[in-house]
């Protein structure tokens, strides 16, 4: 299976192929994972959602455009699920004590440079994840998805304006976290 | 990030430009100012470095393989195919000739006067019409087995059936079998709505 394009694979996928989908699954289930846990803010979530992401891609897949790269639409169909959660839960700021602790308890005196660069990227993951929910949204889309803030506004059905406003206090937010002398 | 100069550019104007939002004379404003003024190139780098940072984050490991899980809660493949239109119509279309036949067969044998002339008469004829149909296709099949009946048989035994109780049953039997086998063959393959694999 791991010989065939991600097109081949969807097809047979289509066809009732289920190791096919499932090369799919282990192909983007990391990335997929990731848009979930940025969005969700936690592990448990992050791994249910990317379950159903994956479920409701199968479901969905004879609507996916196979011109298109697979990985994008998986990750936006992904992104949209985690979306609608966040939405019905009315943006809750999630408890993350738990990432937190994770990243500070591993800090040693004298980092190598490849262990400094792992405990800055826990970091921003870290900030990232200690956002508001709808602050954590706008940040996903914006930079992992390279949404315009047009298009942010209509995937989350917000104004401009609070698009605009979102992603200014979540960076704000982030820099002061991440940078204390900002 | 901030700066007490008015004219400096605000912090929102910097995002707008890193995110290539503003429009083109602001953007135009926005790069001549920034040429000529340190504080405000400075805070646009702090932004832009935070602004890399987070899309270069890597990706975090799941630390476990989803796709078993997935896979058990997919759908039958067997289960997966619609029912087809054709199917459905001819299902429906059987059901309602078994329907009209068995309510013409049995109005045929209530009296007139129980269900009225008006309706009687109709029924009747529409009855013997079905009959010789169901003879004439009889006889048809049976010429095709190399019985040869005389051309005037069907003429002769119209509209009554000679064996018309024996046929009912047959029919009657028939269509059940076929019945049987749309419902318990043909449509093996295909799921109530929300069937899925446990």
């Amino acid at each position: 299976m791991q010989a065939y394009s991600d097109r081949g694979l969807v097809q047979m996928a289509i066809h009732g192929e289920q190791q096919a989908f499932g090369e799919l699954v282990r192909r983007y289930q990391t990335s997929v994972f990731n848009v979930c846990y940025h969005i969700m803010g936690e592990r448990q979530e992050a791994e249910d959602m990317t379950q159903e992401t994956f479920l409701r891609a199968h479901d969905r897949l004879r609507t996916y455009d196979p011109y298109r790269p697979f990985g994008p639409w998986i990750r936006r169909v992904g992104a949209n699920l985690c979306l609608n959660g966040i939405k019905r839960r009315r943006l809750a700021t999630l408890p993350l004590e738990e990432e937190l602790e994770g990243i500070t308890g591993r800090v040693s005196e004298r980092p190598e440079p490849a262990q400094v660069h792992a405990e800055r990227s826990q970091a921003i993951r870290a900030a990232i994840l200690s956002l508001p929910g709808h602050y954590r949204a706008v940040i996903e889309l914006r930079h992992f998805f390279e949404m315009s803030y047009q298009e942010i506004a209509e995937t989350l059905e917000l104004p401009l304006s609070d698009v605009k406003s979102h992603l200014f206090r979540a960076r704000k937010i982030l820099a002061e976290r991440l940078s204390p002398d900002v | 990030m901030s700066s007490d100069r008015s004219d400096h550019l605000t912090d929102h104007a910097l995002h707008e430009y890193l995110d290539g939002e503003l429009e083109a004379k602001q953007r135009a404003a926005a790069q001549h100012h920034l040429q000529g003024c340190k504080q405000c190139g400075a805070r646009l780098k702090t932004w832009g470095s935070l602004f890399t940072e987070i899309e270069q984050l890597p990706e975090l490991d799941p630390a476990l393989d989803f796709a078993p899980a997935i896979l058990a809660r997919l759908p039958d493949p067997t289960l997966r195919r619609s029912r087809p239109f054709w199917l459905m119509v001819g299902q429906a279309l059987l059901s309602l000739a078994m329907l009209a036949y068995g309510w013409l067969q049995i109005a045929a044998w209530v009296p007139a006067e129980r269900i009225g002339s008006w309706l009687s008469l109709p029924l009747r004829s529409m009855n013997a019409m079905i009959d010789t149909l169901i003879f004439a296709i009889t006889k048809a099949f049976n010429q095709f087995l190399a019985w040869s009946p005389s051309s005037s048989d069907i003429i002769t035994h119209l509209p009554q059936l000679p064996d018309g109780g024996p046929l009912l049953i047959y029919l009657v039997i028939l269509v059940i079998a076929l019945w049987i086998v749309s419902n318990h063959y043909l449509l093996k393959g295909y799921p109530h709505p929300g069937d899925t694999r446990s």
